[in-house]
């Protein structure tokens, strides 16, 4: 008898754990390689915990998703429940009926505070025509870093005030900073064989996004945000695509116009330029002392001019994804002010203007308050369908600049490209 | 009569041994191919992905008009020719010296086959840290030696020629494996007549190794010029088809009309176009390397 | 005589030392890189880009470790070993008998010969569409048996004109003496053939497994997390924070170690001295 109890017992217990598998969700989403991803993954346990949902991470590097993401979002059902989308595709994929409008579900879900995140990352990666389709995951604004030691030198400051009459500081515009960048390019002397700057000519995302920066602190765009037509040959651009070259030419080591995000701040870091304009999430390693030789005397500061280009992610949902409510659960938990709080915390990049000034925060990462201020006024490149496309044209015209070919005639071809484009695309 | 029969048992057979073969290239080679034809005529991409409208050859010439499509044609065709000979050159010499009797072949043809192993994208990974203009292992060599740092990726003067290199130190060992069984099956029997007869090396080298490698030779060197027009994975780590266009091979070029014109429609025609030249040139070399073997 | 010996030997040892000399050289100039990545995935990023370089550092196994705990590397490896193996065993004895029926028949003529070679000259990428749209069709996405299939697509072809080129080398004679003696064809070329053309089907092999280890496109589109394969796993070392350069010279000193026992495993077929040689 007892035998048979237990094995009973043993029995009923085994088809009601599988029973439970069977029904324990599971969904699916296409992520990349990046720290804001791993941070995310530990957490993941919690989650199933709560709901009993299984998230899959499937990740992969960024150049891949988009080709692995199309054929997904083309069909009917896809293998993805939630993705994440890069600002660059943030045009492209609602243009494209893609995505799963989210406003009702925003409204009616508590965890899902729209007010609380910084209103350029909504523009960026949230609204598209005034339609939600994202929620802003991560974010990787552009900042202008510097040697804290060269600039606080006092043989420095000296002959810079000789030179120029003016006392050394952080500029405040483009000219001044790349004048600063072709004196901090020193040939003898303590910091002999620095460049001013580390700068990357790699096509067609490195250099264009560099450039970004200098095309919009001189106030140019690429397009007028209304019309749609280009203005990337107005004198604006003109300027920083000229003031772009010198500085690349005068004040960048040799092989710049073929560094990527990673050489160039790898040159950063082992002490031979004096700035560089990169990702704001590369703050940390610049000022860790096992991953770089100019720890502790880095600073940073916006775009001189003013404005930053923006860049980042935003959760989705699209149109093919086989399990749209588990979907949303995970993204209005992952989103919810607790676990973004807790993803900051870990060293995840913040979207959230609460998690960005919340005190634990602000005192592990102190120049967080800074960053939130700059993204206040940064700005993404233009997304809509053809946005990579766009990248491309540009990115390929600044490189042959950079090769020689004249500054006017590359940006005049890169405005007929890209008016093509906003045709092709229907906006204008 | 009896010929007759036999050409026929012939034919028979040949397609029995084809068949299993066959099967599998119908159902999984054809299908794509007229796919990819049929896009080339219509409007299919990732936007509109049906077949719902013909274009005639619009999309053909659209390719046509793009003086991208033509720069990718001249950079990729200039690379394979480049590649390949030298690949060919640097192979068959290698080959010729591992099938010599000495000791210790088998250590020498373990490491020269290495690099064939390793995936393209890792090898393209790694050697943009070697070719690092200041901080790379490559430069820091040549320092050594008093010699001036080299702008491997970022003239584009330069980069070119890196990408073929890079190249070389891959592939090579591509052709030393396919040239090297091709030596080791040359029958002993010419050689021993030829030694009977007094020849020098050099003279049987021209006259038994070179003509009793030609089907080898001509397989080698047509497979690796197909795959060098599929040259991608090295373009796309190293340079991204610059600096300006000047890497800018085919498969990149196609790849960005497919993931970000986002029309796969043109793609398909400019892969045809390419199919097309390439067809002509694999048909030329084809000819060309085997007519001296049939003329003697 | 005597002196023509002495000459005769000189100049064997002349050659044999130049070949040495020459082997040596080319078999440094790869090796280096290769001793570099080595080293590579024994340190961390920082040190990787020191010049002039560290010499000697602290060993860390942290790249190794990460590659099996964040990575699960293990599940890569087996996928790409098991589709490559598999693939390898289909193609090559499909690819035989065509190349075969394409030799000595001359089936189909130049026009089914260049057909199937055509096939290859069309970028990847534009059939990897196709290919897709077919194996969702068949539901066999995200399985390694579709992307078998899909190898097989570019594999057959470039197989079956590879054997076609080593099996000009070997005469007709033989096997038709054989079938004379009363032997099938089949049987002739199983036995006879087949044996003389190991050198050529060991390349072949080898040529295969290579093709399916390091293809990348079709993996990625047919595969997801549990069936992605070892290119995959290395292209995600390449993140928006840069290359994880320790993980990746990790991975490729681990990815090299198949084909290196495969090498050696085959060594004896393919280099002469062992062998098959002798034909009659």
């Amino acid at each position: 008898m007892k035998k048979f109890r237990s094995i009973l017992l043993l029995t009923v217990f085994a088809i009601t754990v599988s029973a439970g598998a069977v029904f324990a969700e599971e969904i699916n989403l296409l992520m990349e390689g990046v720290p804001d991803t791993f941070i995310v993954q530990n957490l993941l346990p919690e989650f199933q915990r709560e709901t009993g949902i299984k998230v899959n991470f499937e990740v992969v590097n960024y150049a891949q998703m988009h080709a692995k993401l199309l054929p997904q979002l083309m069909g009917r059902e896809g293998a993805y429940d939630a993705i994440v989308v890069d600002n660059y595709w943030a045009g492209e994929f609602p243009a494209g009926g893609w995505l799963e409008p989210l406003d009702d579900l925003a409204k009616s879900t508590p965890s899902i505070e729209l007010d609380k995140y910084v209103p350029s990352m909504l523009d960026m990666v949230g609204y598209h025509n005034k339609t939600l389709y994202m929620i802003p995951f991560y974010n990787y604004t552009m900042l202008l870093f510097y040697r804290e030691d060269m600039m606080n030198d006092p043989d420095l400051k000296k002959e810079y005030q000789e030179k120029y009459g003016k006392k050394l500081k952080v500029p405040n515009n483009l000219q001044d900073y790349v004048n600063l960048c072709a004196f901090m390019t020193r040939k003898d002397g303590k910091y002999a064989g620095t460049y001013g700057a580390s700068m990357m000519g790699l096509k067609p995302d490195p250099i264009c996004m560099e450039w970004s920066n200098y095309l919009f602190s001189m106030g140019g765009d690429y397009y007028d945000r209304t019309t749609w037509i280009s203005t990337i040959n107005k004198p604006e651009a003109i300027r920083s695509a000229s003031l772009y070259v010198k500085n690349m030419t005068v004040s960048a080591p040799p092989g710049a116009p073929g560094y990527g995000f990673d050489e160039a701040i790898q040159l950063f870091n082992q002490g031979k330029a004096f700035s560089i304009v990169t990702f704001w999430m590369f703050y940390v390693d610049m000022q860790d002392p096992e991953k770089s030789k100019v720890a502790g005397h880095v600073g940073l500061s916006r775009m001189p001019g003013g404005a930053n280009l923006n860049g980042g992610w935003g959760w989705a949902i699209p149109k093919s994804s086989p399990n749209k409510e588990a979907a949303w659960k995970f993204i209005s938990w992952v989103e919810s002010f607790p676990i973004a709080k807790k993803r900051a915390l870990a060293g995840g990049a913040p979207t959230r203007k609460d998690v960005f000034t919340d005190p634990e925060v602000a005192a592990k990462f102190p120049w967080y308050p800074q960053v939130a201020d700059i993204l206040k006024t940064a700005k993404p490149v233009p997304e809509f369908t053809y946005s990579t496309q766009m990248i491309e044209v540009v990115g390929r015209e600044l490189s042959l600049m950079i090769q020689g070919k004249d500054i006017v005639k590359g940006l005049d071809t890169a405005a007929k490209e890209l008016d093509k484009l906003a045709k092709k695309a229907r906006l204008q | 009569m009896p010929k007759m029969t036999i050409e026929k048992l012939n034919k028979r057979a040949g397609i029995f041994f084809f068949l299993p073969a066959g099967v599998v290239i119908i159902g999984i080679i054809v299908y794509p191919l007229l796919f990819s034809l049929v896009t080339s005529f219509s409007s299919y991409g990732f936007l509109n992905p049906f077949f719902n409208q013909f274009l005639w050859f619009e999309n053909y010439g659209t390719i046509f008009h793009d003086i991208y499509f033509w720069n990718s044609l001249w950079v990729i065709f200039k690379f394979v020719f480049v590649v390949v000979t030298l690949e060919f050159l640097l192979g068959f010499s290698v080959a010729l010296l591992l099938n010599r009797k000495i000791k210790g072949k088998g250590i020498f043809y373990t490491i020269l086959t290495i690099p064939m192993v390793m995936a393209p994208v890792a090898v393209a990974l790694i050697w943009r840290v070697f070719l690092h203009p200041e901080l790379g292992i490559a430069n820091y060599f040549l320092s050594l030696f008093k010699i001036r740092p080299v702008n491997w990726l970022g003239s584009s003067k330069v980069a070119f020629w890196t990408v073929v290199m890079v190249d070389i130190w891959q592939q090579v060992s591509f052709m030393i494996l396919i040239l090297l069984a091709g030596l080791v099956s040359l029958p002993s029997d010419p050689y021993e007549a030829a030694a009977i007869d007094g020849a020098s090396t050099i003279q049987r080298f021209i006259y038994i190794t070179l003509p009793l490698m030609k089907p080898v030779i001509v397989v080698a060197v047509l497979l690796r010029t197909i795959f060098g027009f599929r040259t991608f994975d090295l373009v796309y780590i190293l340079t991204r088809g610059g600096p300006g266009v000047t890497t800018d091979v085919m498969s990149y070029y196609i790849y960005r009309r497919t993931f970000m014109g986002l029309s796969l429609a043109e793609s398909s025609a400019a892969s045809y176009i390419l199919l097309l030249i390439n067809m002509i040139v694999v048909v030329f070399l084809y000819r060309a390397l085997r007519m001296q073997r049939e003329v003697e | 005589m005597v002196m023509k010996t002495r000459s005769v030997k000189k100049t064997r040892i002349l050659a044999d030392a130049a070949t040495y000399i020459l082997l040596s050289i080319f078999s440094l100039i790869i090796l280096l890189p290769v001793i570099w990545i080595i080293r590579l995935s024994f340190t961390t990023k920082y040190i990787a880009y020191q010049v002039p370089p560290v010499w000697f550092f602290k060993p860390i196994l942290d790249n190794y470790r990460s590659l099996f705990i964040d990575y699960g590397f293990e599940r890569f490896f087996f996928n790409s070993i098991m589709v490559a193996i598999v693939a390898t065993v289909i193609a090559v004895p499909l690819a035989f008998f065509a190349a075969y029926a394409f030799n000595r028949f001359n089936t189909g003529g130049r026009s089914l010969q260049f057909g199937i070679l055509g096939l290859q000259m069309l970028p990847p990428i534009v059939l990897s569409i196709p290919i897709f749209v077919l194996m969702k069709t068949m539901n066999l996405l995200n399985t390694r048996g579709g992307l078998i299939a899909s190898y097989l697509s570019f594999n057959l072809p470039f197989l079956i004109w590879m054997l076609m080129g080593f099996l000009d080398g070997i005469p007709r004679e033989l096997e038709e003496a054989a079938m004379i003696d009363g032997a099938s064809r089949l049987q002739s070329v199983i036995r006879i053939v087949f044996p003389l053309a190991t050198p050529g089907v060991m390349a072949a092999g080898i040529l295969s497994f290579i093709l399916c280890w390091n293809e990348f496109l079709f993996a990625l589109m047919l595969t997801a997390e549990k069936t992605s394969t070892v290119p995959i796993a290395l292209a995600a070392m390449q993140t928006e924070r840069g290359v994880m350069l320790g993980t990746l010279a990790a991975a490729m000193c681990f990815a090299i170690i198949p084909m290196l026992v495969l090498s050696i495993a085959i060594q004896k077929y393919m280099i002469r001295g062992l062998t098959f040689g002798a034909l009659k």
